[in-house]
């Protein structure tokens, strides 16, 4: 509940609509068998505002490391045991969390790059996201649209 | 090459509108471990605690396309290898291309060797499935000369309706120490070896569903042994090739991973003016890992290696020695079983017990000792914990 009141003062301070300006959510993903949708959130300063599945496999594989700005990427990702998490991998990047991590940490380890950072709640991890210039993420698509009516609120 | 220096000076220099970035990760991890009935880890079947392995690695990244990368390590593995510090890697990371569907990028300098599974960082311990890799392709003796190179690595990615393509090709030169020469020698030579070059390509496939991976790779390289005005060698030359055939699969409890070796020597002289020997040798591996949970998973493996696959059971080279080596020198059969425990994030337990027979892919064939030290059924195991960051 903290995290929640300091995003949304985080809101409030700088006045934005979450929804029209702050997360530009690009890609909506279907649920299958799991229970939410989840939505891809970028920091403001990240222009692209759409995102095809492969090239979400790209950045969270680590394949593309830029933007088309020449600006870095920084990749935020939930605990590898989180549902949530696991959902992510599977629906949208075909494959497992310990898949992922390893390639992660061969890339890491072999000098080709750095590791996602880990955040332990959707909160933590939207704070994060909104704070950091070129930061990519993801989150429930109702987690995301009620910060939004929220921040709509706070800002009225 | 001239040209190749220029365009990176150029890019070094080149003003752009990314913020240089600096970035530090490492890792430390400390074990016990034996050898019963072989040297191969310990003398005299000793419990010990020469299993360590640190390494700190940074990246600088100038722009976009153009990042300077190292990394430091310590290893100690016992007998496996020469023990102290090393300069894992050190090169220049250009991207040539990076998009949606492509991502081209060139290594210059000391680069790692991205040809088989486990080969780009075998010596990072939570990279791996054991501490002890399948000796048939990640033969210790070979290691600090299959690690990496100094030279140049290309690796491009492509995203195509097909599936996921890796194309991997290198052209380098390592140098060898004493320890190694004496590894495949004895440790009667005197002399120094050398190599002329590693030259190598890998094309790895996935397709869409990303839970199968095939791989495909050739190696091939020359050595040279100079022998010194003392030694008990001539001077000798060796030439080698390595096809290696890689595959993973992957599900959400359990994976699979094989790679099939095979290895052709050519080797002259060293012995006397006339020797010449011209062997091929084959072998392979295939695991299994389970997830128990998925902070706790088991492995299971078998490893073969036949050192002349004209002579599985090393009847022949036992002949040809006058008995002097026994027959178990010509192959080595492993079955191995592994637990792995996730303790908390960064933290791992890794535990893994070898049953061997025979002693193929133990080093220093020639040396007396070694024959004496290594019997026919021989085990090994080891217990590591590891923290990565």
């Amino acid at each position: 509940m903290a995290q929640m009141d300091r995003l949304l003062t985080v809101n409030i301070r700088t006045s934005i609509y979450v929804l029209n300006i702050l997360i530009i959510w690009c890609f909506m993903f279907m649920p299958h068998a799991y229970g939410q949708t989840l939505t891809i959130v970028t920091n403001e300063s990240v222009n692209q505002v759409s995102f095809s599945q492969s090239e979400i496999r790209q950045i969270f594989s680590a394949r593309k490391q830029f933007w088309d700005d020449g600006s870095k990427i920084t990749v935020f990702v939930l605990e590898p045991s989180s549902m949530l998490h696991k959902q992510f991998c599977k629906q949208n990047l075909n494959m497992f969390p310990y898949q992922l991590e390893r390639l992660w940490h061969q890339i890491t380890y072999s000098g080709q790059g750095d590791p996602p950072l880990i955040k332990k709640s959707q909160a933590a991890m939207i704070e994060a996201v909104l704070s950091t210039p070129g930061a990519i993420g993801y989150a429930e698509d109702g987690f995301v649209e009620q910060l939004s009516d929220k921040a709509r609120e706070e800002a009225q | 090459m001239k040209k190749i220096i220029t365009s990176v000076l150029i890019l070094l220099l080149m003003p752009v509108a990314t913020a240089q970035q600096m970035s530090w990760h490492g890792y430390i991890a400390q074990g016990i471990t034996q050898s019963s009935g072989s040297h191969f880890i310990t003398d005299n079947d000793a419990v010990t605690s020469e299993l360590t392995e640190m390494g700190i690695n940074g990246r600088y990244q100038f722009n976009s396309s153009l990042a300077l990368v190292g990394q430091l390590v310590y290893l100690d593995g016992g007998n496996r290898y020469e023990q102290g510090n090393r300069l894992d890697y050190l090169f220049l990371d250009w991207t040539l291309i990076e998009n949606e569907l492509i991502s081209t990028h060139l290594h210059l300098g000391r680069y790692k060797n991205h040809h088989w599974l486990y080969s780009a960082t075998r010596d990072v311990p939570h990279t791996r499935e054991t501490a002890i890799l399948p000796q048939s392709v990640y033969f210790d003796s070979f290691r600090d000369i299959a690690l990496g190179s100094d030279g140049v690595l290309l690796q491009s990615e492509h995203q195509t309706n097909l599936g996921q393509w890796q194309l991997n090709w290198s052209l380098g030169r390592s140098s060898v120490s004493k320890e190694q020469t004496q590894a495949f020698l004895g440790p009667m030579a005197k002399g120094d070896s050398k190599q002329d070059f590693v030259h190598q390509a890998s094309i790895y496939w996935q397709p869409a569903s990303l839970n199968w991976r095939l791989g495909a790779s050739y190696l091939a390289s020359d050595f040279v042994y100079e022998a010194s005005p003392s030694d008990n060698f001539i001077d000798g030359s060796t030439d080698v090739e390595r096809y290696v055939l890689s595959l993973q699969y992957f599900s959400e409890k359990w994976e699979l991973s094989a790679e099939l070796l095979q290895e052709r020597r050519d080797n002259r002289g060293a012995i006397s003016p006339t020797f010449r020997q011209y062997l091929i040798g084959e072998g392979g591996y295939v695991q299994a890992r389970y997830l128990l949970s998925p902070a706790v998973s088991s492995l299971v493996r078998f490893d073969t290696y036949d050192v002349n696959r004209d002579d599985p059971d090393g009847i022949k080279l036992n002949q040809q020695t006058d008995g002097l080596v026994p027959a178990y020198f010509g192959y080595m059969n492993t079955v191995a079983v592994g637990l792995r425990w996730d303790i908390a994030n960064n933290w791992r337990l890794q535990g893994e017990h070898h049953w061997v027979e025979g002693a193929g892919r133990i080093n220093g064939v020639i040396d007396p000792t070694v024959i004496s030290s290594t019997k026919k059924h021989w085990q090994m195991w080891s217990i590591q914990l590891m923290y990565w960051f």
